[in-house]
């Protein structure tokens, strides 16, 4: 940071002047920015905005006048529009293996276009669910994947969490404590070389082994290509307890290409620059004629109960030890 | 057939300048009768070949008066030619074969600069700087306007090994490049080659500047000084023992940070702060060389370069101390500096069969430092009494030894035979950071990091040979093979090279070539600026030597004695050419700083065009190039080949010296160039992983508009935008005077002559502007270096 100190004062010196060429911009064509996760066995919902130019104020602008035609292995459907940016067919249900494409255009933009797969589902097996004195879980899975195929994957355990929210009241001045159910990722321990990334859409990070945390764990198939490969994940019950709602829900879920893309440049995008001279992250976008992403994805979720051990006195003992 | 015009005798011999004593490198010598000739090397020895007993050898040099020498010769015989200088440009008369050099030469895409004329053109800031002369001429052109890199067929600027008397230069900036380490006073001489690369040379991908510094007159003292805007020089020289041994000293230094010293003086004061703060910047360098002749035979040479450049900010102030609750005297310092040490001691000794032997032993440095002291040190956590001393500092170098010998020697008629072996040791510093806090009770506590020193050899070996075939046929075939040992990893690199000519007449010569090199060196450098915190690091066993490969053809026409007209075409692949990973920090205190290398491929192709006029009261050249340069990694803009950033569709430069008056000349340059290549910010869009998920995404939280967080700032193709034509005009006028003692000059001129507001880079700001309080988006170009007028004043005795 220092350096770009003091070649800015340097270059400040010799520099003559900056001229504003912003009028040389205002044509600047806008483009279409394509948003969506297509999951199978779902309708897919699109969103379509549209991007800011060079000389253009930073806003968000949704396109609700678009044509958005998909192609279904063969077949076309039109997706129509359903407020704030999406567009639904609610007809179309997408399966794994179709093979899709999406054609935007109208608004004025130039044409974008789109074209994916829809991955098969992972294959999940051997799911073991055990519970030690101290209510430390273990949750053991298997993920058989297929041989010479490029698979992409991602982990993770959602399930309510009870969580304390203040609401500061205005009129009394005071903070108003109260309880709410979220449903959400929990952070789980999973400690295993074939994670590569860690996170979610706001921020991803290279995987740590030395802290294995997480709530989103993104992996290839590369180090287990036509293998069986056991996945080892834990955590305390008192971490993740709900008194109402005692199920959470392993969520395996084969991605595409595409999404890998996105995380492996996103990863080294920095919207904070500390050094403005840095060599310029490309985000990836596979979205031909715009920018965005289309991701698609096959999920598998299993639900495990945890009754049995959400009504056990002890549990209870220990997570209200008050109560005596 | 007489026997006798089979008699060849050998002569050799070193030639010089009659006024200095100073060899003459490239010097023709021509024997008129058997019409057979050849050139000084750059020790100024020759050695030519003589069939008959008679003979009359004309001796002839650029700016000189040439020399014809009968001679009757009954043996081998070795003589030392002095040529006397032609003072008087309007007389001088060079003579057809002086200018034939280049143009009978085997050897194609080499230029020998002439450093006279180049004191004569227009100068940024009044500095003469040889680096930048050669931006004018094809296939070379300059990086970030106004700064002395020079980039050569497509190549980056770390693909040019520039060596000072043989010793490679690792950094020749000084002051972000404004200036080159290259002090003209001491210059003697400088031939950049640009492709057909001669064996001898080897190391970097695209080309070699070879310059020479002066050896010191071994007759008399002389000197001369000059004081510009910006800097004043000093080079004196004369003889220790007369006609024996010899010295040359020069130095130079910037003096901006002492003219504003007391600038910034009165300005703490008049803000009556307490913080007294003071920025400067300064670069010196010193040359010296010893010359000490044992023998016509026998010379040793011992010359050292040294320079520094330094910025750095003082900040003295009163602050206040929580433990104690008083005020203390605090004192904090930062800056950078970076600088080259080379030197090399040579014995260049004549053996018998006319055998010249260079022998050498050299050492050549470059570092880099970012450095921050602070008394006291208070840390984010706030300050305790101990009161410690922080010392900080960050650096990078790189550190060369080299022993070498190679022969010139002729031992058949027309077989000009160069051979040699070398043996270098390296010492890489990628980046260490060093911090030292000093505690009054507990003493220094240290901590070092970054990465691993890494530590190379490389031997290399080659041979050359100059030879004709009849007297249209002239061709320099080598090869040179070097193996550079790194990290238990062995790179074997054989380089064929070969560089012909064919006479199609008296005045037209087709040439051609084809050489290949490798470059076990890598600069790691950032797209933007050419920054002294570039680091040098080698060939390891996961980043693989750059490769290249180059074939030129062209034609050259001698339309009249001084005038030159050549056509080049060329084309040049790379392989594993390195570049900063997207997003990689500058700064390389990284252990695993590998894994911020991309290696790709690169591709130049082009044509150029170079008309030149030597003699006469205007002289002056014209250099056209046409070409094109791309880049292309994996990883990289998905992969696509890209622009290089300084890939200049068109480059032309008209640079042109008038002696008007005997003591007056006038210089003009002007340069046209396709503009730079930069990577724009040019559309913006909001996380699609956030839009795409009516919930918001999977963290739940929907896309906040005014979190930058959340807005993707796309770039456009890489180098994918091409910023406006760049051009400019320079014009100065000197004013020579013979005064009792020496002569002396005044020079005056204005770099960039119509304000020409070239583009440096392009930015957008969003904010609220004068006039308005609605947020606006607005694009702004930076131009640098306006209209610069400099004056200069210098005088030689």
């Amino acid at each position: 940071m220092k350096r770009l100190i003091y070649i800015t004062v340097v270059l400040s010196a010799l520099c003559s002047c900056e001229v504003d060429v912003s009028d040389e911009f205002r044509d600047q064509q806008n483009l279409f920015v394509v948003s969506g996760e297509v999951v199978a066995g779902e309708a897919p919902r699109i969103n379509l905005s549209r991007t800011i130019t060079m000389a253009e104020v930073d806003t968000l602008l949704y396109l609700n006048e678009a044509q958005l035609e998909m192609g279904k292995n063969d077949h076309s459907f039109v997706l129509d529009p359903i407020g704030e940016g999406f567009y639904l067919n609610e007809d179309l249900i997408l399966e794994p293996g179709d093979v899709l494409s999406l054609e935007c255009s109208g608004e004025g933009l130039p044409d974008a276009s789109i074209s994916t797969r829809i991955p098969e589902y992972p294959l999940v097996t051997d799911i073991q669910f055990q519970v030690d004195d101290a209510f430390n879980f273990t949750l053991e899975l298997s993920i058989e994947d297929p041989a010479s195929v490029l698979d992409y994957y991602t982990f993770y355990i959602m399930g309510w969490s009870r969580e304390i929210v203040h609401n500061y009241n205005f009129d009394t001045d005071e903070f108003l404590i109260d309880t709410s159910n979220i449903f959400r990722a929990y952070n789980i321990w999973i400690s295993d070389p074939v994670i590569e990334y860690t996170g979610g859409p706001r921020q991803f990070n290279f995987y740590d082994l030395s802290d294995p945390w997480g709530q989103y764990f993104h992996f290839s198939d590369k180090q287990i290509d036509g293998t069986k490969h056991s996945l080892t994940v834990r955590n305390n019950l008192a971490r993740i307890y709900n008194d109402s709602i005692p199920e959470i829900y392993v969520h395996v879920v084969k991605k595409d290409q595409h999404y890998f893309s996105f995380i492996e440049s996103y990863i080294q995008y920095d919207p904070f620059p500390a050094q403005d001279f840095l060599q310029a992250v490309q985000v990836y976008s596979n979205i031909d004629g715009g920018f965005g992403l289309l991701t698609t994805e096959s999920r598998v979720i299993d639900t495990i109960d945890l009754s049995e051990w959400y009504s056990d006195p002890e549990f209870l003992e220990h997570m209200n030890p008050a109560a005596d | 057939m007489a026997f006798s015009s089979w008699a060849q005798y050998r002569v050799n011999g070193t030639i010089f300048d009659s006024s200095t004593g100073e060899h003459l490198v490239a010097a023709t010598v021509y024997d008129t009768l058997g019409q057979s000739g050849t050139v000084s090397n750059e020790y100024g020895f020759f050695t030519l070949k003589i069939r008959d007993k008679r003979v009359v050898l004309n001796c002839s040099y650029v700016g000189y008066r040439s020399l014809d020498l009968p001679l009757e010769l009954d043996s081998d015989t070795s003589m030392n030619l002095y040529l006397k200088p032609s003072l008087e440009l309007e007389e001088v008369t060079v003579s057809a074969r002086s200018g034939d050099r280049e143009f009978l030469s085997s050897q194609m895409s080499a230029h020998s600069i002439n450093h006279m004329e180049a004191h004569r053109m227009p100068l940024l800031f009044g500095e003469t700087d040889l680096i930048k002369s050669l931006q004018y001429l094809p296939g070379i052109s300059s990086g970030v306007e106004g700064t002395s890199g020079i980039l050569v067929r497509g190549g980056g600027s770390d693909q040019n090994l520039i060596l000072l008397d043989g010793v490679p230069v690792y950094n020749v900036n000084h002051l972000f490049g404004l200036f080159s380490v290259f002090n003209g006073d001491a210059v003697n001489s400088a031939t950049i080659y640009k492709g057909g690369f001669p064996a001898r040379y080897s190391g970097r991908l695209s080309s070699v500047l070879d310059v020479r510094l002066k050896e010191g007159n071994m007759q008399e003292f002389h000197g001369s000084a000059s004081v510009g805007l910006i800097a004043a020089k000093l080079m004196l020289e004369g003889p220790i023992i007369k006609d024996k041994t010899s010295f040359l000293i020069s130095a130079r230094r910037t003096y901006a940070d002492i003219l504003s010293y007391p600038v910034q003086y009165m300005i703490n004061k008049s803000n009556g702060q307490a913080a007294k703060n003071y920025y400067g910047y300064f670069f010196h360098d010193i040359n010296a060389k010893i010359n000490h002749k044992f023998s016509d035979r026998s010379r040793l040479y011992l010359s050292t370069y040294a320079g520094k450049d330094e910025f750095y900010n003082k900040d003295n102030s009163e602050i206040y101390d929580m433990s104690t609750g008083q005020s203390v005297d605090s004192h904090y310092q930062y800056g950078f500096s970076w600088g080259n040490w080379t030197s090399s001691l040579r014995w260049n000794h004549i053996w018998s069969g006319s055998v010249f032997s260079n022998l050498t032993v050299s050492y050549s440095t470059f570092k880099h430092t970012e450095y921050e002291e602070s008394q006291p040190y208070y840390s984010m956590s706030g300050s305790d009494s101990t009161t410690p001393v922080l010392e900080d500092e960050y650096y990078s170098r790189v550190k060369d030894l080299a022993l070498g010998l190679d022969l010139n020697m002729k031992p058949f008629k027309g077989h000009d035979i160069r051979t040699g072996i070398k043996g270098n040791l390296y010492n890489f510093e990628p980046g260490t950071s060093l911090d030292e806090y000093y505690f009054p009770e507990q003493g220094v506590i240290s901590q070092r990091s970054g990465a691993d020193t890494v530590r190379a050899s490389q031997w290399t070996a080659f041979l050359e040979d100059d030879f004709g075939i009849g007297k249209r046929f002239r061709a320099n075939l080598g090869f040179n093979a070097s193996l550079f040992l790194v990290e238990g990893r062995q790179y074997f690199n054989p380089e064929p090279r070969i560089s012909a000519r064919y006479l199609l007449s008296d005045r037209l010569v087709m040439k051609a070539s084809y050489s290949h090199m490798s470059q076990n060196l890598h600069l790691l450098t950032n797209a933007m600026v050419g920054l002294p915190t570039d680091s040098w690091v080698p060939s390891t066993s996961t980043l693989p030597p750059e490769t290249s490969r180059q074939a030129a053809i062209g034609l050259n026409y001698k339309f009249r004695p001084g005038i030159r007209f050549s056509l080049e075409g060329f084309y040049k692949d790379m392989d594993n050419v390195v570049e900063y990973a997207e997003g990689a920090e500058l700064q390389m205190n990284d252990e695993n700083w590998e894994d911020k290398v991309l290696t790709g491929s690169g591709e130049a192709y082009g044509l150029e065009f170079y008309a030149v006029k030597e003699t006469g009261k205007l002289t002056g050249s014209l250099a056209y190039t046409l070409s094109k340069t791309t880049r292309q990694f994996d990883e990289i803009n998905n992969g696509e080949p890209f622009p290089y950033k300084y890939d200049r569709r068109h480059d032309l430069s008209i640079t042109a010296n008038w002696q008007m008056k005997k003591h007056i000349s006038l210089g003009a340059v002007w340069v046209l160039a396709s503009g730079t290549n930069v990577t724009v910010q040019d559309h913006s869009y909001y996380n699609p992983l956030l839009l795409g998920d009516p919930n918001g995404g999977s963290g739940g939280v929907p896309v906040n508009l005014q979190s930058e967080q959340d807005l993707i700032r796309n770039f456009s193709e890489r180098n994918g935008y091409e910023l406006p034509m760049y051009h400019r005009l320079d014009l100065g006028i000197n004013f020579e005077k013979e005064k009792k003692r020496g002569n002396r000059t005044w020079s005056f001129g204005v770099y960039n002559i119509y304000s020409r507001k070239n583009v440096f880079y392009v930015y957008n700001y969003q904010g609220t502007f004068e006039g308005s309080e609605v947020e606006e988006k607005r694009v702004y170009q930076v131009t640098m270096l306006p209209f610069l007028p400099y004056a200069r004043y210098s005088f030689r005795f």
